[in-house]
C-alpha cells in the first residue's frame, strides 16, 4: 500500500513531463528511471497518471468543428486579396492587410467621411461595414435615442430581433434606421446613465456569408472611443457599437459556447 | 503547395487547437482565419510540406500570444502541484467537454499554453520550451501545475463545484445552444 505521498517537486515536475506511451521517464536529465526502478509507490503513480493523461490527451482534440469553416476561411483570403488588386502585388497586399488590419479600418472610415449623404454600394466585408455604422452611431445625435420605443412595451418587427449573444440591459429602446446599409434597419439602443451606451444595428439579411457567426469577445474595430463588431446570425446582419473600451463591449456580449447559426 | 491544399489539410486541426486555447468558438474561427491569412503571406518560407501543421501551430501561438499580451502574468507560485487528483487505476474516468473548456480559460495564457502543447500537440517539455523561448524549468513547472489544475477541477469534488458555480454565473443563452459538429 503507498501512503506517503511524494514530496519532492523536482520528482512531480519530471512526472508530469512525461507523455503517455513515450519513452519520456528514462530521459537521463529528468532522472526517473533509478527511482522508478526502485520505488514501486512511484511507479504506480507514474501508471496511473500515464492512464489519466491519455484521458485527457484523447479529450483534448474533441472539439466541433464549425460547419463551412473551410470555405469562410478561403472567402477571408480571397477578400483579403481583393481591394488592393489594381496597385500592388499580391504579396505586398497580403502582409499590409495582416499588419494593419486595424488602419484599415479607420481608412476606410476616412474614405467614407468623404461621401457622407451619397449613396454608394452596401460594403461587404468587415472594416467596410464597420465604417459605415461607426461613422452613422456617431452622426446619430442623442435626441435619435431618445426618440425609440422602449423594448419592453413595444415591440420592433419580428424580422429584427435582438441578438441572443447580447445582453438584454434594463430600458432599451428601439428605433428604424432607413438608408443604412442599404436597407431598412433596426436599431437598439443600450442606456447607461441616461445617455446611449451603445446600440445594435440589425438589418434582414447579411451582405456576406464570409461574416463570422458570433461577435468576438474582442471587439473587430476599437477606435476613436469606440468598440464595434459585426456579425451574422439566423440569416441577420448585426453590428454593435459600444462606446468604450473592450470591457464596455464584453459586459453587453456573452461568453459564447456555439455558433449562432 | 497551395494555400487552398493547406486550408483543406489542416483548417480542422488549426480550429480545433485555436478553440483550445481561446475557449470562443468565433475567436477560435477568427485565430484559425488570421493564421491562414499570415501562412498565405509566407507560404515560401515552408520548405517541406510535411512540417506544414507544426509550422501553421507556431503561427497560431504567435497569435493567440499577440491577443493575450495585456494579461497579467500570474506567477507559478499562484497554482499548486497536485498529485492527489490522479484518478486510482480502477476509476473511470469521463472527461466532459464543457468542463474541460472551462477550466482550460481558467489557467493563465502561460499554463494553457503548455497544456494544450503537450495534451493536442503531444510536444515534449524539450520541445516546449525550444517552441515559447522559455527555459525548459519553468516549462515544466507550469506544465505540472497546470495539469494538476485540470485535474482538481475535472476530477475532484472541490472542483465539480467550483465549475458548477462558474456554469451558474454564465448568461442562459450559453446553455441553451448546441455545437455543431
Amino acid at each position: 500500500m503507498c501512503s506517503d505521498p511524494i514530496r519532492d517537486e523536482r520528482v512531480i515536475e519530471a512526472l508530469e513531463a512525461c507523455r503517455p506511451g513515450s519513452d519520456d521517464s528514462a530521459l537521463p536529465e529528468l532522472g526517473l528511471s533509478d527511482l522508478l526502478a526502485v520505488d514501486p509507490c512511484l511507479r504506480e503513480l507514474h501508471e496511473r497518471l500515464e492512464l489519466a493523461d491519455f484521458q485527457f490527451q484523447a479529450a483534448m482534440s474533441d472539439v466541433p468543428v464549425p460547419e463551412g469553416l473551410q470555405s469562410r476561411i478561403l472567402a477571408r483570403l480571397s477578400a483579403a486579396n481583393e481591394p488592393l488588386a489594381t496597385t500592388e502585388g499580391r504579396r505586398s497586399r497580403r502582409r499590409w492587410l495582416i499588419s494593419a488590419g486595424g488602419l484599415a479600418a479607420l481608412a476606410a472610415s476616412l474614405f467614407v467621411a468623404f461621401w457622407v449623404g451619397m449613396p454608394g454600394p452596401t460594403p461587404h466585408d468587415e472594416a467596410g461595414i464597420l465604417a459605415v455604422v461607426c461613422r452613422q452611431f456617431l452622426q446619430e445625435a442623442e435626441a435619435d435615442f431618445a426618440q425609440g420605443r422602449l423594448l419592453a412595451e413595444s415591440q420592433p418587427p419580428a424580422r429584427f430581433p435582438l441578438s441572443r449573444a447580447v445582453a438584454r440591459v434594463p430600458d432599451i429602446r428601439w428605433r428604424a434606421v432607413r438608408g443604412l446599409l442599404g436597407e431598412q434597419v433596426i436599431a437598439y439602443d443600450f442606456p447607461a446613465a441616461g445617455s446611449r451606451q451603445a446600440t445594435l444595428y440589425v438589418a434582414a439579411a447579411p451582405s456576406s456569408e464570409s461574416l463570422r457567426t458570433r461577435p468576438p469577445m474582442h471587439p473587430i474595430q476599437s477606435t476613436g472611443g469606440l468598440s464595434a463588431s459585426v456579425w451574422r446570425e439566423d440569416g441577420r446582419l448585426y453590428v454593435l457599437v459600444v462606446r468604450g473600451d473592450i470591457r464596455a463591449y464584453r459586459r453587453l456580449i456573452y461568453a459564447p459556447s456555439g455558433p449562432l447559426t | 503547395m497551395d494555400i487552398a491544399q493547406l486550408v483543406a489539410d489542416h483548417h480542422q486541426a488549426v480550429y480545433r487547437y485555436a478553440y483550445r486555447l481561446t475557449g470562443s468558438v468565433p475567436d477560435a474561427e477568427d485565430l484559425t482565419q488570421q493564421v491562414f491569412l499570415v501562412a498565405s503571406d509566407k507560404l515560401g518560407h515552408l520548405r517541406n510540406e510535411g512540417s506544414a501543421r507544426s509550422w501553421l501551430y507556431a503561427i497560431l501561438r504567435n497569435h493567440f500570444f499577440k491577443l493575450r499580451q495585456k494579461e497579467r502574468p500570474t506567477p507559478a507560485a499562484d497554482l499548486r502541484l497536485n498529485i492527489d487528483s490522479i484518478p486510482q487505476k480502477e476509476d473511470s474516468v469521463e472527461i466532459d467537454q464543457e468542463r474541460l473548456q472551462l477550466a482550460l480559460d481558467s489557467l493563465p495564457a502561460g499554463f494553457r499554453i503548455v497544456v494544450v502543447m503537450f495534451y493536442y500537440e503531444q510536444l515534449s517539455y524539450r520541445e516546449m520550451a525550444e517552441a515559447l523561448d522559455i527555459p525548459i524549468g519553468t516549462v515544466m513547472s507550469r506544465l505540472a501545475r497546470a495539469k494538476g489544475q485540470l485535474r482538481s477541477q475535472l476530477l475532484s469534488k472541490d472542483g465539480e463545484e467550483d465549475i458548477a458555480g462558474r456554469r451558474a454565473e454564465m448568461p442562459a443563452v450559453v446553455h441553451s445552444e448546441s455545437r455543431q459538429g
